[in-house]
Formats: structure tokens, C-alpha cells, sequence
């Protein structure tokens, strides 16, 4: 059974639904509906956040991470999240360039160029995802390290 | 310097092009014979590392790519690899997953989880034009050049 949508197509609607989520116009997992559940997540490099998940233990994991070190009291901020600007497309892959908005720890504001890797069952749910940016801003940003 | 430029007419497929141009950079790396990879880049090829790291910024041209980025990392690292993970293409734009793994000269490993990571190709007339890659800036700061991530002390950031 063929993909009803194109990855493209849900790539947009994803990165819309994260939008929803950061911005606080949905809950904070609503974006969760995309990822099937055998979904490998990636967050490459050495940062706190770095690894491989499952849906199960981004959930358990990644998410509150999230919550507390990237979004916390500044979600619901009106266009805060991710803004796709490219698109690359073949079968049921995607890789999608993106441009951030948000706050850092000090609530300043934030932003960084994402490459994101998307790959999708014939049901349209995301099975393997790679979510790549310059973490190293990141990691200064959000947990306030300072690199030496 | 003279760069043989693989000029066939158009007759590969853009990700023909990039799979061949990473086959001759990984056996570059391990010193095979597999054919010049700077011959697979376009006279005014633009390369951007995406970041704020010391590699991060644009190189534009074969010879500052081999001069200043290859030629400079040559003096941090022992040996590396580079493999395809994944490749898709959408006409002249080639989207890939890198695995890049490799050693530094003091003993530090680059990318221990063999992480891939996103990097894009724009492909004319068999040749690359444009390159983005997006390495990962926590290893490139800690591994490749011995900088720490260390907690602020109390009261430094007011």
C-alpha cells in the first residue's frame, strides 16, 4: 500500500504540528501522532540529549528533557518552532532544511538550521528520523555550559 | 594546480555522481586508488559546514576546499571514513545520511556511535556545484580540537 500523501506533504503538516506543540496553541506531545511506534529517533553527537530512542523512551526520556531544558516556561510564545525551507524527496524519505525560533535559558532569543532526516511507513508514520542541528549552540544555549 | 574535471555530457544521474564522488573521498582517506574526487567538483563549487565551529563557514572553490579544509584537517586527523547511509535525489538535488568516523593524531575517536549525518549535493552536468554538510559541532569542538562544555560558575551569568 502506497504512502496517501506525499513525505513532503507530511513533513509540512509535522513540522506544523511541532509548531503547535512549541507554541502552545496544542499539547506538547501532539506532534507524537506522526511517529509510529517502531520509530528509531536520532540525536546524534556527545550532548545531553544525544542517542537513539525508541517512541517509548523518547517519551520517557527525550520529552521531559525537552520540557524542561529547551521549552519550559517559555512555550506558548506565538510562532516559536521549526519553519521548513527545503525539501528533498524520493519514495517515502524526505530530508527537510529548517530554520528555529525560540528562547534560550536566559529567555533570549534563539535560533539554529536544522537537517532533518524522515523516513515513513506506508501509513504515513514516521519510522526512522534523524533530527540534526548545531547542538553544540544548543547545548550552551538551553543548559547555559560555556565551552572552553 | 590542474584538477582533471570527469566531464561525460551529462551521462550519470546526479546521485550516480555523489555516490562516486564519496567512494573516491573514502579511499582518498584510506590511501586505495580510487580515482580524484576533486575532479567530480565544479570549477566554482560553494561548500558550506553548517555551525559555529572553526570548520563552519563557506569554501568556495576545488582549491580551498583541498588547501584550507582538507589540508587543515589533515593536521588534527590520523585517519577517517566516510560511508553512505542513505541517498535520495530530486532531480540535480541529492539529499544523503554520512557516516563519518575517523581518529584524531592524539588517539581521540571521531563519532564513536557512528552517528550518519545530513549532508546535500547540488549536481550539474556531472559535477558537484554545491555541498552542505552538517557535522556534528559537539564532537568537532570536544574531539577534533580538545574543547570542554563546562558549567558556568555561580553567579558568572547575572
Amino acid at each position: 500500500m502506497a504512502m496517501k500523501k506525499s513525505p513532503t506533504e507530511i513533513a509540512k503538516e509535522y513540522l506544523a504540528s511541532l509548531r503547535r506543540s512549541a507554541s502552545g496553541e496544542a499539547s506538547t506531545t501532539e506532534y507524537l501522532e506522526f511517529w509510529s511506534d517502531e520509530i528509531e529517533y536520532i540525536l546524534p553527537g556527545l550532548w545531553p540529549m544525544a542517542g537513539r530512542y525508541s517512541k517509548a523512551e523518547h517519551i520517557e526520556i527525550v520529552a521531559p528533557m525537552m520540557e524542561s531544558n529547551v521549552e519550559g516556561d517559555r512555550v506558548g510564545e506565538p510562532d516559536t518552532g521549526l519553519y521548513g525551507y527545503e525539501f528533498i524527496e524520493e519514495g517515502n524519505k524526505v530530508c527537510v532544511l529548517a530554520r528555529s525560533r525560540g528562547r534560550d535559558h536566559r529567555n533570549l532569543l534563539y535560533m539554529n538550521t536544522f537537517c532533518l532526516w524522515m523516513e515513513f511507513n506506508d501509513d504515513g508514520k514516521l519510522v526512522r528520523y534523524l533530527d540534526e542541528a548545531d547542538f553544540s549552540s544548543s547545548w550552551q544555549a538551553f543548559w547555559g555550559v560555556q565551552l572552553q | 594546480m590542474e584538477y582533471p574535471a570527469d566531464k561525460r555530457g551529462g551521462e550519470m544521474e546526479p546521485k550516480e555522481v555523489v555516490t562516486e564522488f564519496i567512494s573516491r573521498c573514502d579511499a582518498g582517506l584510506a590511501g586505495r586508488e580510487g580515482g580524484d574526487p576533486y575532479a567530480l567538483l565544479a570549477e566554482g563549487i560553494e561548500l558550506r559546514i553548517q555551525g559555529h565551529t572553526i570548520l563552519a563557514g563557506d569554501y568556495v572553490g576545488r582549491e580551498i576546499i583541498e588547501k584550507v579544509l582538507v589540508g587543515g584537517l589533515a593536521t588534527r586527523v590520523a585517519k577517517a571514513r566516510i560511508e553512505l547511509d542513505s541517498l535520495i535525489g530530486d532531480g540535480a538535488k541529492v539529499a544523503s545520511l554520512l557516516r563519518i568516523t575517523g581518529e584524531t593524531i592524539d588517539g581521540k575517536v571521531y563519532n564513536p556511535k557512528d552517528d550518519p549525518g545530513g549532508c546535500l549535493f547540488t549536481v550539474n552536468e556531472d559535477q558537484i556545484s554545491q555541498i552542505r554538510l552538517f557535522l556534528d559541532n559537539t564532537m568537532v569542538e570536544t574531539v577534533l580540537y580538545g574543547r570542554q562544555y563546562v558549567a558556568p560558575e555561580l553567579g558568572e551569568e547575572a
